[in-house]
């Protein structure tokens, strides 16, 4: 019996690649039943996200089944055999379960310690199991794979800590406000990372969001796919009075925002808090802003220092993390092994 | 009666200790929010808006027992000694505590102020009620021996 895997991920293949390789969830139990029949592997869970995609099974010898697995890959997608030749790779033991463990741990993961990975891999596990494809070196492979994964995360400090500028701006803000659900947001401008810190707090439970953009053909289809509400550019003033939180990403080629503004704003507000993430370079809001009193203004850099402190944390937490990957593998390994030969 | 008046004075103190403990936290994390010292992220911080709303509370609370209390030690100063106020180095401090804190509440309630400054003010006014408490005894001679 030999647990092996065959797959591709964000390193070893482009996304080209990988979207024609990935599974569809519809077309997953079709895939797990050929395994079991064509190739008669009765163990079987594909593990298939954006950044990867991959097929563990239980074989009866190490050798003689890489060509069969990736000849199925090509089939079932309707590939050309060498279109996967690079790309691929393949582990046998100790490599594979090693390989899940790391998996599961965040430490394959394009954004290291990433905590999306571990409920992926529960899913793959759990729609084999639903379809039949998991026996007993499956459920405990996994069942471990998914512990270990766990307790990487809770033992170290490898998925703390906000890596990127959306989840920067949501730690920040919960930093200031007590709660999140009952504030307005308001976007200036429509950028790529406007957008994407945008739902990363809309996530959080935010239901008021307003729109606001020079052209009303780009705030239109933002507020639509948002639920938020669209205000009048030529009002700033009065948008920021009612917002808790200001996303600016536009490209203007002067202050959209004063101090001597933000500062008349306060006082209409009555002083609430006010956090100002500022995203456009060059910068629209003026610096001289976060001077003021229950302000706090941040800009592109501010958040990505942050996310790169953080992620150097996460970094030099990976030997700690590879170590409890390490010894949950040996501990699996000795118990399949002592099962095997009882 | 001495016990109700020492015990509602008690009861100020603890309000305004929590006071201070939350305007401390407020003024740390809210330096550390304008330095973005990445440690404000740190995973044990409570929301400044929650730090600011407690600490006014604790102010509230702890300012209308105060207030009691006095008004209570008055009474029973002018049934023990004769006279409501007898500018006992106690009583004298307790009124500027007690303007202090009411210094704190007017900038909050009545201007509408929030926020580090009048958070500040509220630390400060916690140094005034410690001489008040502790200093008066050691380094003053009042008829108060305790509270």
């Amino acid at each position: 019996m030999e647990i092996a895997v065959l797959g591709l991920n964000h390193r070893s293949a482009p996304v080209e690649l990988r979207e024609r390789v990935a599974f569809q969830e519809e077309k997953l139990p079709a895939a797990l039943a050929a395994v079991r029949r064509e190739l008669d592997l009765p163990e079987c869970v594909i593990l298939s996200t954006c950044n990867r995609v991959e097929l563990y099974t239980v074989l009866p010898e190490r050798d003689g089944h890489e060509s069969k697995l990736k000849s199925f890959l090509t089939q079932f997608h309707r590939l050309e055999p060498e279109s996967l030749n690079k790309g691929l790779y393949w582990h046998l033991q100790p490599d594979s379960v090693r390989h899940l463990f790391r998996v599961a741990a965040g430490l394959d993961s394009m954004v290291v310690g990433e905590s999306e990975i571990l409920g992926q891999v529960r899913d793959a596990y759990a729609s084999a199991v639903n379809h039949g494809s998991v026996g007993s070196v499956f459920h405990r492979l996994f069942q471990t794979a998914l512990r270990a994964g766990k307790e990487a995360r809770s033992r170290t400090r490898i998925g703390q800590g906000a890596v990127s500028i959306g989840s920067v701006g949501v730690e920040l803000a919960r930093r200031i406000f007590r709660d999140l659900s009952s504030k307005t947001i308001l976007v200036l401008g429509a950028g790529q990372i406007a957008k994407s810190t945008l739902t990363c707090l809309k996530a959080q439970g935010i239901q008021k969001i307003l729109v606001a953009n020079r052209t009303l053909e780009t705030a239109v289809p933002l507020a639509e796919s948002v639920g938020g509400r669209v205000v009048p550019f030529a009002d700033l003033e009065a948008s920021v009075t009612q917002a808790d939180i200001v996303i600016c990403s536009t490209s203007a080629d002067r202050w959209l925002l004063t101090r001597a503004q933000i500062q008349a704003i306060m006082s209409a507000r009555r002083q609430r808090p006010l956090f100002l993430i500022d995203i456009s370079v060059p910068r629209n809001l003026d610096p001289r802003i976060g001077q003021l009193e229950n302000v706090y203004l941040y800009d592109i850099d501010d958040l990505e220092g942050i996310a790169s402190s953080n992620l150097q944390m996460r970094l030099s937490e990976i030997e700690a993390c590879s170590e409890i990957v390490e010894r949950e593998m040996n501990g699996f390994l000795a118990k399949i092994n002592g099962h095997g030969s009882a | 009666m001495i016990f109700s008046h020492a015990f509602i004075i008690f009861a100020s103190y603890v309000a305004f200790a929590l006071a201070l403990l939350t305007g401390v936290l407020f003024l740390v994390q809210e330096s550390r929010l304008k330095r973005k010292d990445p440690r404000v992220l740190d995973a044990r911080t409570v929301p400044l808006e929650l730090l600011d709303r407690i600490n006014l509370y604790a102010v509230v609370a702890g300012f209308t027992l105060f207030s009691a209390g006095m008004l209570a030690g008055s009474r029973l100063a002018r049934l023990e000694w004769g006279s409501y106020f007898s500018g006992d180095p106690k009583e004298l401090w307790s009124l500027i505590t007690w303007a202090a804190y009411a210094g704190v509440l007017a900038l909050r309630l009545s201007r509408g102020l929030r926020g580090r400054r009048v958070v500040f003010l509220s630390v400060m006014s916690f140094a005034l009620l410690a001489f008040t408490f502790l200093g008066v005894n050691y380094l003053t001679s009042t008829r108060h021996p305790f509270i």
